[in-house]
This record gives C-alpha cells, sequence and structure tokens, in this order.
C-alpha cells in the first residue's frame, strides 16, 4: 500500500511508508506451490464439534480398531515377559503366573511358604486367568 | 460470509491467490517491520498461507477475513519472537563463554544502518506492532484493537507514543525539539 499522496499523514508516517518494499515474484510463486500442496495433501480432519452422526460413528469404529489391535499385541507377548517375578527368578510364580494358576493355590503350597517368599507376597492380589491353562499348570506343578 | 471466504474454505487455489494478491504487500511489510528482518517476514508470510490451506475449513465462520489473516500474522510473529528469545539466550551464552576463553572477539551489533529501521527496531515491541499495523497493514485503529486484543484507544495511544519516539530517535543530535 501506499500513502505518500494522503495529506493526513505528517512527514514521519510518509518516510515510513516509503520504505515499503513489494513482495518478488518468487515469494508469490513459493506461496502458490505451498497453497497447491496443502490443498492437494489428504490430511487428517481434526475432530469438530460439527460433526455428523456418521463421521462420530467412523471415528468410534477407529478407536475401536485401535484398542482390539493393542490389546491382541499385548497378550501375544508372552505372559512370562510381562511377569516382574520371571525376571527377579521366581519360577514359580512367574508358572503360575503364566498359565493363570490363582496365585492363592501357589502361595498356600508348602514351596511357596518355604522357598517363594514373593509368591506369598503376591498372594494377597487377586489374580485369576484363563482355566485351559491353569489345569495345565496344576497338573504339571503341584 | 462473502464470496471470496467461501471460495477459500472450499479449498479453491484460485481464491487463494487472489487473497494472496489482495493482502501480500501489506502482509509482507507488517511482518517486515514487526521482525525487523525481510528473509523472516517472506517466511512467516508462507506460514500464514499454509496455516489458512490446512485450517481452511474454519473461514466458512469468518466475518473479517482481512482481521482475520492479520491475527494469524500477529499469532505467528508472536511463535517466531519467542524462539529467537530463545536461540538469542541460548547465543549469548555460547558467546559468553567463548568470549570468556578468548576465542572470540566481541562483534559489534547487528543492525540496520538505516537510521529509521533502527530507530523502529528499537521501539518497543507493542508500540512497533501497531506502526507495523497501522503504517505496513492499513489497518483503522478499530480493526488493530480487532487483531491485538487491545482497545481502539489503547492501540492509537501506543501509536502516537511510537511516533514520539521515532521522532526524538530520527532528531539530529543538538537538534532541539
Amino acid at each position: 500500500m501506499s500513502g505518500d499522496g494522503d495529506p493526513r499523514l505528517d512527514d514521519l508516517e510518509r518516510r515510513l511508508m516509503s520504505r515499503q518494499i513489494a513482495p518478488s515474484a518468487a515469494l508469490r510463486d513459493r506461496v502458490l506451490a505451498g497453497v497447491h500442496v496443502a490443498i492437494a495433501r489428504r490430511t487428517v480432519r481434526p475432530i469438530r464439534d460439527d460433526a455428523t452422526p456418521l463421521e462420530w460413528l467412523a471415528i468410534a469404529a477407529a478407536v475401536a480398531v485401535v484398542i482390539a489391535t493393542v490389546g491382541a499385541m499385548i497378550e501375544s507377548v508372552p505372559a512370562i515377559a510381562r511377569v516382574p517375578e520371571a525376571a527377579a527368578g521366581c519360577t514359580l510364580t512367574a508358572r503360575a503366573r503364566r498359565a493363570g494358576v490363582p496365585i492363592e493355590h501357589v502361595a498356600s503350597s508348602p514351596d511357596a511358604s518355604a522357598g517363594f517368599p514373593a509368591a506369598a507376597a503376591i498372594a494377597r492380589e487377586p489374580f485369576t486367568l484363563r482355566p485351559r491353562d491353569r489345569r495345565q499348570l496344576l497338573e504339571e506343578t503341584f | 460470509m462473502t464470496t471470496l471466504a467461501h471460495e477459500l474454505a472450499a479449498g479453491d487455489a484460485g481464491a487463494f491467490a487472489a487473497l494472496y494478491d489482495r493482502l501480500a504487500v501489506r502482509l509482507l511489510n507488517t511482518a517486515r517491520t514487526m521482525t525487523a528482518s525481510a528473509a523472516l517476514a517472506e517466511d512467516l508470510v508462507h506460514d500464514v498461507f499454509a496455516e489458512l490451506v490446512v485450517h481452511r475449513h474454519r473461514l466458512a465462520a469468518v466475518t473479517d477475513l482481512d482481521a482475520y489473516v492479520f491475527t494469524m500474522l500477529r499469532h505467528a510473529v508472536s511463535r517466531v519472537r519467542r524462539r529467537a528469545a530463545i536461540d538469542r539466550r541460548a547465543r549469548a551464552a555460547v558467546l559468553a563463554s567463548r568470549t570468556a576463553e578468548g576465542r572470540l572477539a566481541d562483534r559489534p551489533v547487528d543492525v540496520p544502518d538505516d537510521g529509521l529501521e533502527a530507530a523502529i527496531a528499537a521501539l518497543p515491541a507493542d508500540q512497533r506492532e501497531v506502526v507495523a499495523l497501522k503504517i505496513d497493514g492499513g489497518l483503522t485503529f478499530q480493526e488493530i484493537a480487532a487483531v491485538t486484543g487491545v482497545s481502539a484507544n489503547t492501540a492509537a495511544s501506543r501509536y502516537r507514543y511510537a511516533l514520539e519516539k521515532l521522532r526524538t530517535r530520527l532528531q539530529p543530535p543538538g537538534d532541539d525539539p
């Protein structure tokens, strides 16, 4: 903009306006190229408060898929890797946890009270899992 | 809502080109005065348009497009200023340690040669901002108030104080007002 001819401006204001520069053609090309790229790009639209019911349904479905996927990934990790006691060397407790044996069974066994204080310590935790593995471990261990 | 805003919200590249052609000079010079850097001002204009495109759906609710774009520019300048302040502190720390170690001589301060540019750069940020929006952006005090979040009277006062400071600073030495 130029206000050189505006009589309401004083000398200082005219001097300030005279220092203005014109944008280069390169800047215009750069900006408009960025505009084209941004328009063409597929972007994830933010969740808006004016989303339609169908959009909310799609969002809910996407969230459910993510939760199910993550859950499946966690489930696929060997149970022993998720048991801190296994790392500490408490094999009996780790095996019980891995197989889903109620830990009270381990804690109430003579082994637990005699040589596995960690098992006794965690016996207070509610811990019940898959019946099939529980039966297998009971057969192996006790 | 204007037709242009409709077209912008719909992602019409031609509408963005029209908006650029309408505002580029004002935006560029406003950013240049605010930041005292022509190169940075170009980056800011680019960033503002990129942000406009990404959030174009918001334009459907905009009533004053010019004020909206200048507000975006102001926010972009604020972000740059915060980053620059962090950079300056880091550089100053490095410079101080190296100077203390005798690895680097003291450097002159990098300010523009032109007295007017130096005087503008020396203004407080809030006054420089109003000068930029008024002189370079061509906004009214009402519009400046909308962009900066202060009252129109405050904007006018800041502008007046800024011009007084510029006049004082640009006065030749020994020349009484």
